[in-house]
């Protein structure tokens, strides 16, 4: 049994990892929270930032959606791969290409700001969270 | 359908033009030209400026831009593109904006564009918008764009040159 100080109990209450040293072998260990172990093992999923706040409104209602009807839409093969369009709660259309279904949002003189288009497929994401992607590589930043 | 017939790649670094401004290509990097509009306008417009972006299937979002390279050689306004979301890279995070990508067909064996209606280019997870001080030094078209449009793509090293084409239809006849 490890007991923690204050400062241990107040450093891991932040987040932030706390060496300790095992007097006999002088091993440095790291505690962690367990939640925070398992997120770095993989166990436990990181949970996803999201970008709603920055959203337009009228494109964030669309793409709840969109996401509230996306497991029904799957299972029909029929649908998979083709596209679908949300205005707000409503679903305008599904179509095989989103030009058919943005030339039909435009008919309805819908506003830019208050649709949403997506090809219906599997997703861990839903649109408005923010998925981590892998870093650029140095010949694409650096000049020479 | 080819939408990228045996089209070239350098060994050597090379020198591209892009509206008066000279920019330079790494050796092995492959330069495809691509047309960018505000994903509401459905359909082609001639009018629409053709600028360079590296094909990097290393590159695993669908097409990542600068600011300045949004405004200077696709003619558009970053805040004309609808906000979709963001995306995390490098420990920034990264806008992405709905937009609408066209990918013109090439004349075989050459870097030169064919004149009709280019390929479109679905990419409902928009596209990334760099600010300059961290954005790829060219645009960079990845291989999420190609899987979500269902292209299969071919690099013949021993030639140099790549073919893009999309997935044949169950019904393609063999041979």
């Amino acid at each position: 049994m490890i007991e923690l100080t204050p400062e241990q109990r107040q450093a891991i209450e932040q987040g932030q990892p706390v060496r300790v040293i095992d007097r006999t072998t002088l091993d440095t260990y790291v505690l962690l929270r367990a939640e925070a172990f398992e997120e770095l093992t993989g166990q436990r999923p990181i949970p996803a930032d999201d970008a709603s706040a920055e959203i337009p409104p009228g494109i964030l209602r669309s793409m709840q959606g969109f996401w509230r009807d996306l497991p029904e839409l799957l299972k029909s093969k029929r649908n998979h791969r083709k596209w679908v369009a949300y205005h707000g709660e409503e679903r305008v259309g599904i179509a095989a290409d989103d030009r058919t279904l943005i030339r039909e949002l435009n008919r309805r003189k819908i506003p830019p700001d208050a649709w949403y288009v997506a090809t219906i497929r599997p997703r861990q994401l839903a649109p408005w969270e923010i998925e981590e992607v892998a870093d650029l590589k140095p010949e694409h930043l650096q000049d020479y | 359908m080819t939408i990228l017939n045996r089209l070239p790649y350098s060994a050597d670094a090379t020198t591209l033009n892009v509206r008066g401004q000279a920019v330079r290509v790494r050796p092995f990097q492959i330069v495809v030209w691509v047309s960018l509009n505000l994903q509401q306008f459905a359909d082609w417009d001639v009018r629409l400026p053709r600028f360079p972006a590296i094909l990097d299937t290393g590159h695993t979002h669908n097409f990542s831009i600068g600011v300045g390279q949004l405004v200077r050689w696709a003619g558009i306004r970053p805040e004309a593109l609808r906000l979709l979301g963001a995306m995390r890279e490098g420990g920034q995070r990264v806008p992405l904006h709905a937009a609408r990508l066209w990918l013109p067909f090439n004349v075989r064996g050459t870097q030169e564009v064919e004149t009709r209606e280019p390929y479109h280019l679905a990419v409902d997870d928009g596209v990334a918008l760099y600010p300059d001080e961290t954005a790829p030094r060219l645009p960079l078209l990845g291989l999420r764009a190609l899987t979500l449009n269902r292209l299969r793509s071919l690099v013949d090293g021993d030639r140099r040159h790549v073919t893009i084409r999309t997935a044949l239809p169950w019904w393609w006849p063999l041979g």
